[in-house]
């Protein structure tokens, strides 16, 4: 008895493990703090499900309709991350100046950029997988809001951006 | 006898599992680095590393009016590429014996061969006597020259440098110090 209740109740949190795994990401975090005494503290949480709902549902308009030259270079670009994501984990590229330093470092699924300067710090993750879906979907034709609904679901959770400039610190987490 | 039948569930979940970190681990596919140093204390310094597989499709983003089809066009100014490969198609016949020696009052510039590699050395005169030294393998340029008319073919010589392996080109000069070349290592180790 006691095992069927534990089955029952394990059910549901397997399913949504699997929903979120399928899914992808459900919730976008944008935070803010400004620096300072009387700085300001914004939290804007971004639900993605009703994001991607919302693009489900848009009108089958080509995204990049104007910009013809995003489907010209797609294809490359699609291969070029390909090989990216198949390659081991490196440091692709490394600037050091006296006040300034820049690193691009392939790792995981993941290109991450860090730029750090005598201030300020910005941290970038950039997902291959969802980049290369989105390219892919370029080259093949149009980008609808339904083709970027569903590539919506391979951005992995984590922090995407952190920016941290003085005392001022921004960062985009998803959940 | 859990522990047995166990067993090759088990095996058949590593060997999914760890699969494809075992072919990524194993790849030996070159790669490119590059590295620019400065040479004054606490100077600036660009180290580059990407896998050489990335070359091809990079030229392939480049814009049309640059690169057509992975191919430059040169302004080689007063002398057409044509008439430099048909120059380089005789030259790279003989053995390893200077090409080019050309001394005037600005420089004192140097081609020749040695072994598989091109070797450049061009020397200023007066002033700081900057000293800048190409090595640049044989097969390279015979790729880059692989185009047609004032076309230099860099798909080809993205292809020839899949074979390649060590030095492609090292620039040395009084203020820095620029290498590239050619490894199976990830990270360029410097």
């Amino acid at each position: 008895m006691i095992l069927k209740l534990l089955a029952l109740g394990t059910l549901p949190v397997g399913l949504l493990t699997a929903a979120a795994a399928v899914f992808g990401p459900t919730v976008a975090v944008i935070e803010v703090n400004e620096g300072g005494e009387d700085g300001h503290r914004f939290v804007v949480p971004l639900p993605l499900p009703v994001v991607r709902g919302t693009l489900l549902v848009s009108p089958a308009k080509d995204l990049l309709a104007e910009n013809p030259d995003w489907k010209r270079v797609a294809p490359a670009a699609g291969r070029l991350l390909e090989e990216l994501w198949k390659a081991p984990d490196a440091v692709l590229v490394r600037v050091s100046e006296p006040d300034e330093s820049v690193t691009i470092r392939k790792q995981g699924g993941t290109i991450r950029i860090d730029v750090t300067g005598e201030s300020e710090r910005v941290r970038v993750r950039v997902p291959i997988a969802f980049v290369e879906d989105v390219l892919r979907r370029v080259g093949d034709g149009n980008l609808t809001g339904r083709e970027l609904a569903i590539s919506l679901g391979r951005l992995p959770r984590g922090q995407l951006v952190e920016v941290l400039d003085g005392t001022d610190h921004v960062s985009v987490r998803l959940y | 006898m859990i522990a047995r039948t166990r067993f090759p569930v088990v095996l058949a979940l590593a060997s999914c599992l760890a699969g494809p970190a075992v072919a990524q681990a194993g790849r030996d596919d070159p790669w490119i680095h590059i590295s620019v140093h400065e040479r004054q204390a606490g100077g600036s310094s660009v180290e580059i590393n990407v896998p050489l597989s990335v070359a091809e499709p990079a030229l392939a983003l480049a814009p049309d009016s640059a690169l057509a089809r992975g191919r430059v066009r040169l302004d080689a100014g007063d002398v057409s590429l044509a008439k430099i490969r048909r120059l380089w198609m005789e030259l790279r016949e003989t053995g390893d014996a200077p090409f080019v020696t050309a001394r005037d009052s600005v420089s004192d510039v140097t081609v020749a061969r040695a072994g598989n590699l091109l070797d450049v050395r061009v020397t200023e005169m007066g002033g700081d006597g900057e000293t800048v030294r190409l090595r640049v393998p044989v097969a390279l340029v015979d790729a880059l020259f692989a185009g047609q008319e004032d076309h230099l073919d860099l798909v080809a010589a993205v292809k020839q440098l899949q074979t390649t392996r060590g030095e492609v080109l090292t620039v040395e000069g009084p203020d820095s110090h620029v290498r590239i070349w050619i490894d199976e290592q990830p990270s360029s180790g410097t």
